[in-house]
């Protein structure tokens, strides 16, 4: 008796144990990820990002074309933190004005073509055959050329403009979504839980998006962090090349261009819009690979 | 090691952070209140250290960084002052300009007209050979003269002399007559334009391949190769005319000494590149220099920086035959609204000068006037007069180098101060040459409105400033009459300008169109460009002519 007392006493612990650290997907994820210092840090800059773009214009001390032709090309002074361009505007409030525009260039591009990516993906993945065969050769050729290139190839059809960019990095960024999410695809279709739902008589809509789709989450969620990163240097680089926003729009890569007449008089003005794409575009990095991490099952503690 | 990264990364993001945190609500605005922009021209910076030179120099390989690659070596092809510098220093014309750009005799020694400016009689120097053997005489000047006036060639500069030469003779072997179409008064400063230096008749029957990418010529240097896109080779030619005080009748043109065994031509497109270059060594002189590194050289010991006030007048053109424009007052408004003094040391990082009349002082007949002062409560009332007290809207065309995108965005700062709406329309050149230049049609149909613009004569006269620019027939296709100016009484100056050869009437003709058209203001005149350039401060005499043009005539090394 003793022995089954204690036995039950065992279960019994255990089990109360269980209920006290529940290890749901999400608060598997949580910790891990507060693991992941670096991340951390980077998730706390991007916060700050988020709300500089929506509150940046309420904090910034001068209008962004207000000109001072008596004040041009100065240095970072106590009147103008990070200096003054070659017309006397303010950078510091440029810059900060100018996070709103890479942010929803880079947030609207990789949405756009995660979305696509993810659609076609899925489309080729699961029915498999011709349909897969085009999306996947089409992807290979747009995999051909480097990002920039691609981008620059579609500016110049469509025309300089911050929505044409917009549309440039989306087209880039579509095949790795594509890619991606069709692999995915490929190893779910054939489990078990979907073949049981198929034998349920699921839909096709209803086994691509309730059934494979979740699975696929995790990896788009990855891939949708480290994209932005890099859609917002590239909209930069397109910006800096002269082929995305114009003048006098308060775009980094347009203000870091400019800045490049003045790169041995006057660095700040090069300086300052460049580590704000260098500390963004980090940070972004940073973060997908902390949620990578977490997110990666195979990786444990 | 982890903790180490997380901790930098977390320095680095609160720095970021920091600097957005305090940021108050300021809400002191600064007037625009711009600083005097006085500006001296003739100025060298950095006293020049070479002594006793001799004739080292000639045996130095020079490397010289330009902007852009030479576009041809057929002077009869050539718009770009560039090329037309290079072609001068290869061929010499019949006339050609010193430094201040005053016309003298080159290859021609005088000549004599008639009073209707029809008939020109020119005498040649004597002694003289192209630097392939072919002696320079009257059947040499002829050929030349026959190439001007074929218009089969179709050449660029083509139409610049074609429609007025008539007939021409030799009278003996030195001494040609030229017989013109119509008076053209300024005939002889055309002569002196880079379009008509004298090349060897060989080259002229060899043909076009030959005058564009072989030129020959009786000038200071002998071409030795252009690769294009890479370099272009200049060899000095010892036995140069211009060195030799008899054959040039009294004074020799260049000091025995000057010029320099070869020059290699090197286009850097990027400006700090070519200041760079400069700075290391890599090349000996280089021009322009990007306003931008003008402090930073002037404080280099082993450079020398020059800067001088050329011809190149800079413009706001504005088509008068739409609206608003149509109507003086609002011209005058917009005169008004724009602050020179801001544009010359805003955009023009203070190189520049205020300009005016239509053409630079440098130019032969110019006639100044007073710039209208910044006043933009006297524009707003002009405005409210001229029935747009609102304000307007309108579109700027322009091709978007960094230099225009500059100006037009200064323009459209000045515009809102009074209410105007200027929308930037900036266009890869190729397209605004289509759209603007190649536009056919009447000016109230055309798609420019306003334009951005600069001119130099390179004739070094008040005709080829105006004409081309304000002529009834200079609107586009033709020429640069952009303003789509028409106007009877300018019309009448400048014809009176063009058919006399009598100093006395064209110089009181073109006074009379410079005050006309500064009161009628058919364009805004913004500034005189200077021109600048610097060596390594080891070279002496490189100068640059008004029209932008190199001038390595008396150019020598020291050491």
């Amino acid at each position: 008796m003793p022995i089954v007392q204690t036995a039950a006493d065992t279960a019994c612990e255990a089990v109360r144990k269980e209920k006290a650290s529940i290890r749901t997907p999400m608060a598997d994820m949580v910790r891990k990820f507060r693991k992941q210092r670096n991340s951390v840090v980077a998730l706390a800059f991007i916060i700050i990002l988020v709300m500089i773009a929506f509150f940046g214009d309420f904090l910034i001390p001068y209008q962004i074309n207000e000109y001072d032709y008596s004040a041009t090309l100065e240095g970072p002074s106590g009147a103008h933190w990070f200096g003054t361009d070659e017309f006397g505007r303010d950078l510091f409030s440029r810059i900060i004005s100018g996070t709103k525009i890479s942010l929803a260039v880079g947030l609207s591009a990789v949405t756009v073509g995660a979305l696509c990516g993810t659609i076609l993906g899925l489309l080729g993945g699961y029915y498999r055959g011709f349909i897969d065969a085009i999306i996947m050769r089409v992807a290979d050729t747009l995999f051909a050329f480097p990002g920039i290139i691609l981008a620059i190839a579609i500016v110049a059809i469509l025309g300089s403009g911050l929505s044409n960019v917009v549309i440039a990095v989306a087209v880039f960024s579509t095949p790795t979504f594509a890619r991606l999410v069709r692999g995915k695809t490929l190893s779910l279709r054939t489990s078990v839980f979907v073949q049981a739902a198929k034998n349920l008589g699921a839909s096709d809509a209803r086994i691509i998006f309730r059934h494979i789709l979740p699975g696929a989450v995790p990896d788009i969620i990855v891939q949708y962090t480290m994209s932005i990163g890099s859609s917002i240097l590239t909209a930069s680089s397109l910006s800096f090349l002269g082929m995305g926003a114009q003048p006098p729009t308060p775009e980094w890569g347009l203000m870091l261009a400019n800045g490049r007449n003045y790169i041995l008089t006057a660095p700040h003005i090069m300086l300052f819009p460049g580590l704000a794409i260098l500390f963004t575009v980090l940070s972004f990095n940073i973060f997908g690979d902390g949620l990578r991490d977490a997110l990666d099952p195979k990786l444990t503690d | 090691m982890k903790k180490r990264t997380a901790t930098i990364t977390a320095a680095t993001l609160l720095l970021m952070l920091v600097m957005l945190a305090s940021c108050g609500k300021s809400s002191e605005t600064t007037a625009s209140s711009p600083a005097e922009g006085t500006v001296t021209a003739n100025t060298t910076t950095a006293a020049s250290t070479a002594t006793d030179a001799g004739s080292i120099s000639q045996q130095k390989d020079i490397i010289a960084g330009i902007t852009v690659d030479f576009t041809t070596m057929d002077p009869l092809d050539t718009s770009d002052t560039l090329s037309g510098g290079i072609q001068r220093m290869i061929m010499d014309g019949l006339f050609g300009f010193d430094d201040e750009m005053n016309i003298f005799p080159m290859l021609a020694s005088g000549y004599t007209a008639n009073d209707e400016a029809t008939e020109f009689t020119i005498t040649l120097r004597t002694g003289i050979s192209f630097t392939d053997g072919t002696p320079w005489n009257a059947d040499a000047a002829l050929a030349n003269v026959a190439r001007w006036a074929d218009k089969t060639l179709g050449l660029k500069r083509t139409t610049f002399l074609s429609g007025v030469l008539k007939s021409w003779e030799k009278i003996d072997d030195y001494t040609i007559k030229i017989n013109l179409v119509e008076p053209f008064g300024a005939f002889i400063s055309n002569l002196a334009h880079p379009a008509c230096v004298i090349m060897s008749p060989k080259q002229i029957e060899a043909g076009l391949e030959a005058t564009a990418y072989a030129p020959v010529g009786t000038g200071q240097y002998t071409f030795v190769e252009w690769v294009q896109g890479d370099h272009l080779t200049l060899k000095l030619n010892e036995d140069w005319w211009g060195y030799d005080s008899e054959l040039s009748g009294g004074t020799a043109l260049a000091d025995k000494d000057a010029g320099f065994k070869t020059i290699t031509f090197k286009p850097v497109s990027e400006g700090s590149t070519r200041v760079a270059m400069l700075m290391s060594g890599d090349a000996h002189i280089i021009w322009p220099v990007p306003a931008e590194s003008m402090s930073v050289l002037e404080n280099d010991s082993s450079v020398t920086v020059s800067k001088d006030e050329g011809i190149v007048v800079r413009y706001f053109m504005m088509n008068t035959q739409k609206k608003p424009f149509d109507d003086v007052r609002v011209r005058q408004a917009i005169n008004y609204a724009i602050d020179k003094n801001a544009y010359i040391k805003v955009v023009k990082n203070g190189l520049g000068s205020i300009a005016t009349s239509i053409i630079g002082p440098a130019v032969q007949y110019y006639k100044g006037n007073d710039p209208a002062p910044y006043d933009p409560e006297k524009a707003k009332q002009l405005l409210a007069e001229a029935g747009y007290p609102n304000g307007f809207s309108t579109t700027l065309i322009y091709s978007n180098t960094s230099a225009n995108q500059k100006q037009a965005e200064f323009f459209k700062q000045q515009f809102a101060t009074v209410g105007i709406d200027l929308k930037l329309n900036g266009m890869e050149s190729a397209l605004v040459n289509e759209k603007v230049q190649g536009a056919t049609g009447p000016g109230s149909q055309v798609a420019v409105e306003t334009y951005l613009s600069g001119w130099s004569p390179s004739t070094g006269d008040a005709d080829w400033g105006i004409r081309p620019l304000l002529a009834i027939e200079s609107e586009p296709p033709m020429s640069y009459n952009i303003s789509y100016y028409e106007n009877p009484e300018l019309e009448g100056y400048i014809q009176t300008g063009l058919k006399s050869a009598d100093d006395a009437v064209r110089r009181d003709a073109y006074a009379k169109a410079q005050d006309l058209i500064w009161k009628e203001l058919p364009m805004l005149f913004l500034a005189n460009d200077f021109n600048t350039w610097a060596t390594s401060n080891k070279i002496t005499g490189v100068k640059i002519y008004p029209d932008g043009a190199i001038n390595m005539k008396n150019a020598k090394m020291a050491k």
